[in-house]
């Protein structure tokens, strides 16, 4: 018996393209910063649930997720408490120096 | 460093064992390789079957191993190899890893983390969110210090002779920080637009990214950000130093000249500039054409650098160098740069209507009329300037432009892409041809050209070898010549080469005269302007220490860690997002007749676009957001790693283990189904410190309503050559339906399983709690995952308690309970197959019956999960044994270290 390694444990190979809607994960945190101020300017309006944030910037749920968690952890958005009754809480601008 | 014992890792197996053995009095060093102590039991929401808060029974435990008076703990450093020391003691070779932020100063605030440019997954969240490059890696983290992560210098860093942190703009312009972006390259020159437009961006051809589709357009982010500051009303102004009382000379105002007059200005410095020509800038100024480079912004850049009180006396040629000090200078730099043209040396160069290249150059940008109207230029020359001159001409109206090089295309020192410029714009290059002789009487008619065969000979010296049987004949009416460059230095009274350079110490940039220094193509030879601009921070560098009489033999100047490799680079991602280059931005005209930039400026757009490509190669993008942001002075970048040496008279192994990659189990979809987690992951959802505001789906930020468990994931499975049983996956399954059902009282709970084991203390009523909960236990062995079009899930089964047919039922987020691996690199710090692993590779125990902890090697022992899978307070027992062995050991073999 060896341990067992994942998928993403394959340094120094050729690196392949993504297909459609499956990003690597650290590809996809790293545009946090970059998709700071389109979220940001989708929430103007008003708070939104991550499905519509999706929407408004045209990127993945999945994708919007990581982005909108890393703005909540670093103070940029914050939660209303209660979730729709779909079951989505909406996220709104975190008024802030800079925001 | 001497101690009782070293204990290798600090999860609750090593924090056991080193207060224990503490507590006895003994000397422990422990050793962990991240940045707390804590182990992975401090991620944890709950233990069970207690449900205790981890963090609440953690943090003491945390808090007493790094206060304890007997033990010592170097976090962020690894154990590198471990040897006897034949007395039943061993050496111990410690690598302290640099935190890059001085422990004593930092105060934990996270401003620095809250200012950082880089996102990166955070592996202290299982993946589920993103953490800094400057990072506290979790809340309760002890010691309560940052950390920046730098896998290396950057190639783009590395690349830069300016010492430009290219990597630090780029992510600054990605975070829409504009100013910043501007500021950093400040910190290195004032040349932000010249660069932007004239570099040649080295730190493009290094890109990572070219490995991929192409690299960035590194230097057009420069000019976005030089073109989005000196395009605002509001720019803010630049701050001045208390001035130092001291006053230095700087003789050309090329770039290295005008980088280091801003250097030194930016240290209090009194600096003057002494330009012979009617305006500062040097080459810039004086050769570069303006449709690569328009005289307003050279002034912008200019302007940076008599903003901060340097005092530039144009038109004013300095010939005395040495006499500069009775002005009262207490140091001088010689910057002037190569503006002497090198001669062909071929008859008729003396005619009318032939030029040099830099004079040529320089009148056009001086404003001089210059009048080529019909007439037909030959332009001789094979680099940057001859197709500077060549463009120039054309746009100055000749009928017609040729060009000849010595060298063939392909061998040119021009760039590929100003050679194909040049040919678009209509320009007629006769590469591998060489000047005999120019044809006229008193003007030049026309020149007579041979095949060059060969430039330099075998030393690679320049010897141009010829066919005199291949010639052609041009007819010109005016001949620019642009043969070279060499600096004019006999005024000086300084030392020079056989090539008219000046002569110093190539690393102090001092010369003979110990309080003149030179820097620049002055000092190189015509070299490009980042060397150049790289040259004058050295020099301004040097000068400041020989004024504040420090030695400047050794000074470290630029200091760097080694560049971060390529390959390792692109190895952190399995996939890769296709994400097309920029185009080229030049509008090429066959017949060019103005001087307007040829290269359009970027959008925004375009620009954020541009830099979203970087793939952080050093992790850490050296912005210096982080410096700015610290209230403390605690960040150093020019930290260094330590190596260290200990003597221990015992070790204990406390590795722990390593949770099985979920993705190699695909028929569960982990990773490609978004709402497929790990027990990790949900642990980290329930925990209070969670990524996310509640338990939601990653897929969508739903609350999950139907959730499911798949047990035995990656254990008791010969096919992923794990037999094993993980021990702790039912119980922590079992844990989290009851705090899922405490968090979502409305939620569904089901888990799959072959066979619950809940043997322990209280595990067994912990598991019936779980079911008198509410959550539905099916026997059944999954097969497959597949993902419907609403992220939901559908889970194929063997109702075994029903028939056994095959069955699906749909969850929104099913939980893979992954099982645990041995953490084999405790062999690795011993030499090759001098630690025994069992049969699981885990840590052997000799004789695991009667004397567990004891490895194969005396005075080696092992606790807890590093010799096969232990809940927590088995963990502890185990640790309890090690350090009895431990004990039994010292006080045996009588290596006690005295108080």
């Amino acid at each position: 018996m060896t341990p067992t390694t994942g998928g993403n444990t394959t340094g120094g190979t050729t690196p392949r393209e993504a297909s459609t809607g499956n990003r690597d994960v650290r590809e996809i945190v790293r545009d946090e910063q970059i998709m700071r101020r389109r979220i940001l300017a989708a929430l103007v309006d008003g708070p939104l649930t991550v499905p519509e944030i999706a929407a408004a910037v045209e990127r993945p749920s999945h994708e919007v997720m990581f982005w909108v968690m890393g703005l909540r952890k670093y103070g940029w958005l914050a939660e209303i408490k209660e979730a729709t009754d779909e079951g989505y809480y909406r996220y709104q601008v975190v008024e802030r120096e800079g925001s | 460093m001497k101690y009782d014992a070293l204990v290798v890792g600090s999860g609750i197996g090593g924090m056991e064992s080193a207060l224990k053995l503490g507590d006895m009095g003994y000397k422990v060093l422990v050793v962990e390789k991240e940045s707390s102590v804590g182990g992975k039991m401090i991620l944890l929401s709950k233990v069970f079957p207690t449900l205790d808060c981890a963090s609440c029974i953690s943090t003491p435990k945390m808090a007493a191993t790094i206060h304890h008076p007997n033990i010592d703990v170097l976090t962020y450093a690894e154990v590198e190899g471990i040897r006897s020391d034949g007395n039943g003691g061993y050496h111990a070779t410690i690598r302290q890893k640099p935190r890059f932020v001085d422990e004593a100063a930092c105060t934990g605030c996270r401003q620095c983390e809250m200012a950082c440019s880089v996102a990166v997954p955070d592996e202290f969240n299982a993946g589920m969110v993103s953490r800094r490059a400057a990072y506290i890696a979790f809340p309760q983290v002890v010691p309560k210090k940052a950390v920046i992560e730098r896998a290396g210098v950057s190639p783009c860093i590395f690349n830069c002779p300016a010492g430009i942190k290219p990597h630090g703009y780029v992510a600054l312009v990605r975070s829409g920080e504009y100013d910043k972006a501007f500021d950093l390259v400040l910190e290195t020159t004032p040349l932000v637009g010249s660069l932007g437009r004239a570099c040649y961006a080295p730190c493009e051809d290094e890109c990572t990214r070219g490995e991929l589709e192409g690299p960035l357009p590194i230097r057009r982010l420069k000019r976005f950000i030089a073109d989005a500051r000196y395009g605002r009303d509001d720019a803010p102004p630049v701050e001045k130093p208390e001035p130092n009382g001291k006053k230095v000379a700087v003789v050309g105002s090329g770039p290295a000249g005008l980088t280091a007059a801003w250097q030194l200005a930016r240290k209090g410095y009194s600096v003057k500039i002494f330009e012979a020509a009617p305006k500062p800038g040097g080459m810039l100024r004086l050769a570069i054409p303006a449709y690569r480079l328009p005289n307003d912004v050279v002034d912008n850049d200019v302007a940076n650098v008599t903003a901060i009180g340097v005092e530039i006396a144009t038109d004013t040629r300095v010939d005395d160098i040495a006499a500069l000090k009775n002005g009262g200078f207490d140091a001088v730099l010689v910057a002037t740069g190569t503006h002497k043209a090198v001669q062909l040396r071929v008859p008729g160069e003396d005619l009318d209507g032939v030029h040099s290249a830099l004079d040529f150059l320089r009148a056009v940008k001086l404003g001089e009329t210059v009048d080529l109207a019909g007439k037909r230029v030959l332009v001789v020359g094979g680099g940057n300037v001859a197709i500077d001159a060549a463009r120039t001409a054309r746009r100055l109206g000749a009928a017609s432009v040729d060009q000849a090089s010595l060298e063939c295309c392909e061998e040119m020192p021009a760039h590929d892409f100003e050679v194909e410029e040049a040919r678009a714009e209509g320009i007629t290059l006769h590469d591998g041809w060489g000047i005999d002789h120019f044809t006229g009487e008193d003007r030049v008619h026309g020149a007579e050209l041979r095949v060059c065969t060969c430039v330099f000979n075998p030393e690679g010296r320049f010897h141009p070898e010829y066919d005199e049987s291949q010639r052609m004949s041009l007819e010109c009416e005016v001949v620019v010549v642009a043969a070279g460059m060499s600096a004019d230095t006999d005024a000086f009274g300084l030392e020079t080469n056989g090539n008219r350079t000046l002569r110093a110490d190539p690393d102090t940039l001092q010369t003979a005269a110990p309080h003149i220094f030179v820097a620049g193509d002055v000092v190189t030879g015509p070299t490009m302007i980042t060397t150049a601009v790289g040259q004058g921070r050295r020099a301004a560098f040097m000068i400041d220490r020989y004024l504040h009489g420090a030695e400047l033999d050794r000074a470290a100047f630029d200091e760097a860690l080694p560049v971060v490799d390529k390959g390792d680079v692109l190895g952190r991602q399995d996939v890769y997002d296709r994400r097309e280059p920029l185009e080229s931005a030049a509008a090429m005209s066959a017949a060019p007749t103005d001087f307007g930039e040829t290269e359009g400026p970027m959008s925004e757009v375009e620009a954020l676009d541009g830099a979203a490509r970087c793939l952080d190669c050093g992790v850490c993008s050296e912005c210096h957001a982080c410096l700015d942001a610290c209230p403390a002075d605690a960040i150093k970048f020019d930290m260094q790693g330590e190596e260290i040496e200990a003597e221990v008279g015992s070790v204990i192994l406390a590795t722990g283990f390593k949770l099985f990659p979920a993705d190699a189990k695909p028929q569960y979809g982990y990773g490609r189904f978004k709402n497929v987690i790990t027990g990790m992951q949900m642990d980290r959802l329930l925990a209070p410190t969670r990524p996310y505001n509640a338990v939601l789906r990653p897929g969508d930020g739903k609350v999950p309503d139907n959730i499911a468990y798949i047990m035995c994931t990656g254990s008791r499975d010969e096919t992923v050559e794990n037999p094993l049983c993980s021990r702790i996956c039912c119980m922590y399954s079992v844990k989290q339906n009851q705090l899922i059902m405490g968090a979502l009282p409305l939620a569904d709970v089901t888990v799959y399983y072959i066979d619950i084991r809940a043997v322990g203390k209280g595990y067994d009523e912990f598991y019936e709690q779980a079911r008198g909960m509410g959550a539905n236990f099916v026997k059944g062995r999954v097969s497959g995952v597949t993902e419907t079009d609403n992220g939901n899930l559908v889970l194929r089964y063997e109702d075994i308690e029903n028939g056994g047919s095959l069955t699906e039922a749909e969850h929104d987020l099913v939980v893979l309970a992954v099982g645990v691996q041995p953490n084999a690199d405790a062999q690795l710090l011993f030499a090759d197959g001098e630690l025994a692993l069992d049969d699981y590779y885990y840590v052997g125990e000799a004789d695991e019956d009667l004397n567990p902890g004891q490895t194969n090697l005396p005075g080696v022992f092992v606790a807890g999960s590093a010799s096969g899978v232990k809940d927590i307070p088995d963990s502890i027992l185990h640790a309890g044994a090690a350090v009895a062995q431990a004990a039994a050991h010292l006080e045996k073999a009588k290596v006690k270290v005295p108080a």
